[in-house]
């Protein structure tokens, strides 16, 4: 967002606001998140700000997702594509996933007939046990990153990643709708949403579960998907319409000043 | 919450877009369901005839019961998550119902429905999920669900209805949680207005059988009067009067930008009476194709659908014009109507409803009427009539003096209605039991009248000095009528009684209804608590207030001129008395009246106190 707003990239300044992570079925942000009252919710899409109004929170402005301004700057090279990306659901529990995400391998093998890729969640890419698995099924195993948290040790080429990544796959495939099937909906793949949905225990009711997306999205849940509607959906889920100028961006995330010192 | 989702309870079938942190039944946000029950009169024979039944969005839960004892098997859809739960608890042991939640753009019904209820119309039928449709969308979306020859029952709120006119918010600053996407700024596709709606009904290949105007909120109609009844001017004085009633129970304590009474009543005098009603309910019918047999309209008439501001107290009944001859007055049927209900000394007999009576005005209204256009001759042929015809009615009183018992002691002015010349109780199942002296009744009611008067900034031909107990006792005179401060008190805590029992409060604030009638007899009491306190009105009291407060400066700054006037006589007075005092010929007649002027004082001294001692014995003896 820096680099698109203008303003130093390498060490980005921060947002006088909340800015949402990955896709959400909710507010725009993880439940429980301590929300400073007043301060700007930068989101997405409608959705998650039709939501929280209804929840009772205001200040929201739908600026689209990070994804929408990374296109922008990075434009399309001609593409050569083949075989899949997976991005498997990721969880906590070591054991209790173990045994599910030998199931899903079969479920993969079944279904893909490229070359796959699994892409794992950092904390399980760090396993070595884990990443043996999907080796040893032939699959291609990474990782764009790490996420971090409160600032530190965040990969801020986690983005650049993907894109490189979702570029060089003809198909994305997870097994629950979630960020990295829009952004390869965008990019152009075909997506897939098919296997065990590896329900995390605790999962907060707020969200309504599994079965609240796929009775929201139904067009989005399966082998085949019909890519129009697909693509339809991606670009209200993404906020693709909503794309802010760079002067817009600098203004309400607070980086105007910024930008004014720069310029000095 | 957690609680709820985590246990669904078993038989709601999910469409998608199900709303799990709100609820339009129990709101802490949001305008809620559609409460009023004024429709069910008429739902009912229609389900009756169906027998399959679909309500769209949040209604009385009630309602369900109501269609399902009709015999139809009924679905409802609702967006909220816990609202499908509690009605789908509510129901558990009955069967025909099927609780589909979720939002409308994702319900697809494999059947047609005989009868499609959507009294809330097109709104609150989206989720968050979804966004909202457009109305059009919508309509056609429900049109489609009908069967042949099926029927809808459709609410439409008024954008420009009385209720929005007089509202202190503009939609434009709704920064309420239900208006994440307000859908009544800038939708092309919702008809603009009455004429636009009807041609749109026809458009879709419906056809209307009836079109109610309601009254007097969108979410909780207590009154729906059948468009022809509008067109009637017989029906004017009636209508105007329950309608009247029905806003100012609906709008009780509520700030607002006018009188909702007055514009009502300027609405139906210029023809706009059915244009500016709050909500419109339109019954249509779907065509069954290559039949002639249309499906059989509705009889036109007038719902009352709640009359009391307490639920014990409420009936439901219907008033249909019979020609020339007045208005025919049925309840309708229901276990609980037709038994006495009763609450301290105030009763409410429901079948006396039941009955034929005349066209008229309401006593008050016309009161109003002729006291604004200052003609006293009418007021006080309205008053000493009003006044005679009680008079009729008396009975000897525990003191001797003439009483009311019985209905006649709710015969004020806003329950009497008047027709050439003779005067009648307009709804003549309250009554009390026991009795009021005639002069604490007619306290009470010219009281009341006074303080709206003032509280309104009215126009009236009597000196604008005047405070209400003074407007009081001066109307009363007209008919030769005393009070006395004692009937003034003792009318205060009859109508703190009253309203006590009919708008079940509580002892305590039956006290403080009593204290606030008295609070300042001078200026007219304050406002009491269940007035609909209009912004306008407010104006033309601080206009009022401001005459006074004029008028009471002038009369101080007169009584200082006065006073400096006095002064300087005084001055010049005391300057005269020096000036002799200090002449040579005084202090000569003082030297020689000198020797006369002690025994004189000496027997006055002898003579004041001997007159203190006898009045001091008169008084001991009495």
């Amino acid at each position: 967002m820096a680099r698109y707003a203008g303003v130093d990239e390498r060490n980005p300044p921060r947002i006088l606001g909340y800015l949402q992570h990955g896709w959400n079925i909710l507010d725009g942000f993880a439940v429980g998140t301590n929300l400073l009252p007043g301060l700007a919710k930068f989101v997405w899409s409608d959705g998650p700000r039709r939501r929280g109004w209804s929840m009772g929170r205001r200040d929201y402005m739908v600026v689209g997702a990070p994804w929408n301004y990374l296109l922008a700057l990075e434009p399309e090279p001609a593409p050569e594509r083949k075989g899949t990306i997976w991005y498997p659901f990721h969880g906590w529990e070591g054991q209790q996933i173990l045994g599910d995400h030998n199931r899903l391998i079969a479920q993969i093998r079944e279904v893909e007939v490229g070359p796959v890729t699994a892409c794992l969640y950092f904390n399980e890419f760090r396993n070595p046990l884990l990443r043996r698995i999907y080796e040893e099924a032939g699959f291609r195993v990474i990782s764009h990153g790490v996420r971090g948290r409160s600032y530190q040790g965040t990969d801020p080429r986690f983005l650049y990643k993907q894109l490189a990544e979702l570029r060089r796959h003809r198909r994305v495939a997870s097994n629950r709708l979630g960020s990295a099937i829009f952004y390869g909906i965008s990019m152009g793949c075909e997506p897939s949403v098919y296997g065990d949905p590896m329900i995390l225990q605790e999962e907060d009711p707020a969200f309504g579960g599994m079965a609240r997306m796929r009775r929201l999205w139904p067009e989005l849940h399966g082998q085949e998907i019909d890519i129009t509607a697909a693509q339809e959906i991606t670009r209200v889920e993404l906020g693709q319409d909503y794309l802010a100028s760079p002067a817009e961006i600098r203004e309400v995330f607070g980086w105007s000043k910024l930008a004014r010192a720069d310029a000095k | 919450m957690t609680e709820q989702t985590d246990v669904p309870v078993s038989g709601i079938h999910l469409v998608g877009g199900e709303m799990l942190l709100w609820s339009d039944l129990a709101p802490t946000a949001g305008k809620g369901a559609v409460v009023g029950r004024v429709s069910w009169p008429l739902l009912r024979p229609l389900a009756g005839r169906a027998k399959t039944t679909l309500i769209l969005g949040p209604h009385d839960p009630g309602l369900v019961g109501v269609l399902l004892d009709e015999g139809s098997s009924v679905s409802i859809l609702v967006r909220s998550s816990s609202d499908a739960q509690d009605i789908a608890r509510r129901y558990s042991e009955v069967r025909g119902l099927d609780v589909y939640c979720g939002a409308f753009e994702q319900f697809q019904p494999e059947q047609q429905f005989d009868l499609v209820v959507a009294l809330g119309g097109v709104d609150r039928l989206s989720s968050v999920d979804t966004g909202e449709t457009a109305w059009g969308e919508i309509f056609e979306r429900v049109t489609a669900m009908l069967a042949p020859g099926g029927r809808l029952a459709l609410g439409v709120e008024n954008q420009l209805g009385v209720h929005r006119i007089i509202d202190t918010h503009t939609p434009l600053s709704d920064w309420g949680d239900d208006a994440w996407s307000p859908r009544d700024l800038a939708e092309e596709t919702r008809p603009p207005g009455l004429d636009e709606l009807r041609r749109r009904i026809t458009g879709s290949g419906l056809v209307e059988d009836g079109l109610y105007g309601a009254f007097p909120e969108a979410q909780r109609p207590t009154l729906a009067v059948a468009a022809p009844v509008f067109e009637d001017a017989q029906c004017r004085g009636t209508v105007t009067a329950l309608i009247k009633a029905a806003f100012s129970r609906g709008f009780a304590g509520r700030q607002v930008l006018s009188d909702p009474g007055t514009l009502s009543r300027l609405a139906l005098q210029n023809g706009l009476g059915l244009q500016l009603a709050p909500l419109w309910i339109a019954f249509l019918s779907r065509p069954v194709p290559d039949s002639d047999s249309g499906t059989p309209a509705l009889e036109p008439q007038m719902i009352i659908g709640e009359d009391a501001p307490a639920e014990y107290w409420s009936v439901a009944y219907e008033a249909v014009p019979q020609g020339e001859s007045g208005w025919v007055r049925r309840t309708f049927d229901d276990a609980s109507s037709a038994q006495l209900r009763a609450l301290g000394r105030v009763q409410r007999d429901v079948g006396l409803l039941n009955g034929s009576t005349a066209y008229g005005d309401l006593l008050d209204e016309l009161l109003m009427a002729m006291t604004v256009r200052q003609d006293l001759r009418e007021v006080r042929r309205l008053v000493r009539g009003y006044v005679e015809w009680l008079g009729t009615h008396t009975v000897a009183g525990p003191d001797g003096r003439p009483a009311l018992s019985g209905q006649h002691v709710f015969a004020t002015p806003d329950n009497v209605v008047t027709y050439e010349g003779k005067f009648d109780l307009h709804d003549p199942s309250w009554s009390f039991n026991g009795t009021a002296p005639l002069n604490v009744v007619l306290t009470r009611s010219f009281q009341r009248f006074a303080t709206r008067l003032l509280h309104g900034g009215y126009r009236h031909p009597w000196p604008t000095t005047l405070n209400a107990d003074q407007l009081t006792r001066t109307m009363l005179a007209m008919a030769e009528q005393g009070i006395t401060q004692d009937d003034v008190f003792t009318a205060a805590r009859l109508d703190a009684e009253i309203a006590a029992a009919v708008n079940d409060l509580s002892p305590t604030e039956e006290a403080a209804r009593v204290s606030s009638l008295l609070a300042d007899p001078t200026t007219g009491g304050s406002a009491v608590e269940d007035e609909v306190h209009g912004y306008r009105e407010s104006l033309a009291l601080v206009s009022r207030l401001r005459d006074e407060l004029r008028t009471a400066r002038g009369q101080v700054e007169w009584l200082d001129s006065r006073l400096i006037h006095r002064e300087r006589q005084l001055v010049r007075l005391r300057r005269t008395d020096e000036r002799l005092r200090t002449s040579v010929s005084y202090k000569l007649g003082r030297a020689l009246t000198a020797p006369l002027r002690v025994p004189m004082s000496r027997l006055a001294h002898v003579l004041r106190s001997s007159a203190k001692k006898s009045n001091d014995t008169e008084n001991t003896s009495t």
